[in-house]
């Protein structure tokens, strides 16, 4: 793995993980192969902000579960309203670490 | 994957029937019930799924047409919540995932098959239209 385009995509990628999982995400990846690598910057990751975005205009009818591929409680936050209210703004705090973590999901999936 | 899942819905069936009972005490037991609904107190338009609660009240004392015309959501709510979480304590103690399989799959039907997912937004929608002139 060429060091220059690892460092360029560490750079262009660390808003999408949690700070704790860069360095792991960077020893797996200094380990992979070129064709795979073509694979991990092709991923599809959410960036957090956005999602925030998503959470706070579209949370009430599930639309930030949705968008992270969580079609099941989707449904659920569709059909009730948004949990009462509730899980809509549970969700707004939480929707940040989701997405990283589903990045994440999907970047391990990609690497193994 | 699965443990949280099954915390997430069981947490949501209990607010699901302490909500519910809260509603059937009614009004004798305490203030009116507030509006729950961010959307509709944002915008003073109904969402999708405002009158569920209404919807459910009425299934309990055994006004089925009435609970279906006032949101076709609510039986299925109903059902849902008759179903989900027995199936998920059941699954925890007897320590299997028949549950989370199942809802693996039908993730995945919404996820594969785009004419299930188009129906379902497009009754999604026609029962939004629906509440609004209905003036839910």
């Amino acid at each position: 793995m060429d060091q220059q385009k690892l460092d360029l995509y560490m750079m262009m990628s660390s808003k999408y993980f949690e700070a704790y999982q860069l360095s792991a995400i960077r020893d797996k990846l200094s380990k992979l192969d070129d064709a795979k690598f073509i694979h991990v910057q092709g991923a599809n990751l959410k960036d957090p902000t956005m999602m925030l975005l998503v959470s706070l205009v579209g949370g009430h009818f599930g639309v930030d579960r949705f968008v992270l591929g969580e079609v099941g409680l989707g449904i659920a936050k569709l059909l009730t309203c948004g949990g009462l209210g509730i899980w809509t703004v549970v969700d707004w705090f939480l929707v940040l670490g989701r997405t990283r973590e589903v990045n994440f999901q999907k970047l391990q999936q990609l690497m193994y | 994957m699965k443990n949280r899942l099954y915390r997430i819905l069981i947490l949501l069936s209990l607010a699901g029937y302490g909500w519910l009972g809260w509603n059937i005490m009614g009004e004798s037991a305490h203030p009116a019930v507030p509006t729950v609904c961010l959307f509709k107190e944002a915008t003073g338009l109904p969402c999708p799924s405002c009158g569920t609660t209404r919807s459910l009240v009425l299934l309990v004392q055994g006004q089925v047409v009435a609970s279906f015309m006032t949101n076709p959501f609510g039986p299925l709510l109903a059902l849902l919540l008759a179903i989900v979480p027995l199936w998920v304590v059941v699954d925890a103690v007897r320590k299997k995932d028949s549950f989370y399989r199942r809802y693996i799959w039908v993730e995945n039907l919404f996820i594969q098959n785009r004419w299930i997912t188009a129906s379902a937004a497009a009754i999604m929608v026609l029962n939004w239209i629906w509440n609004i002139t209905k003036g839910m």
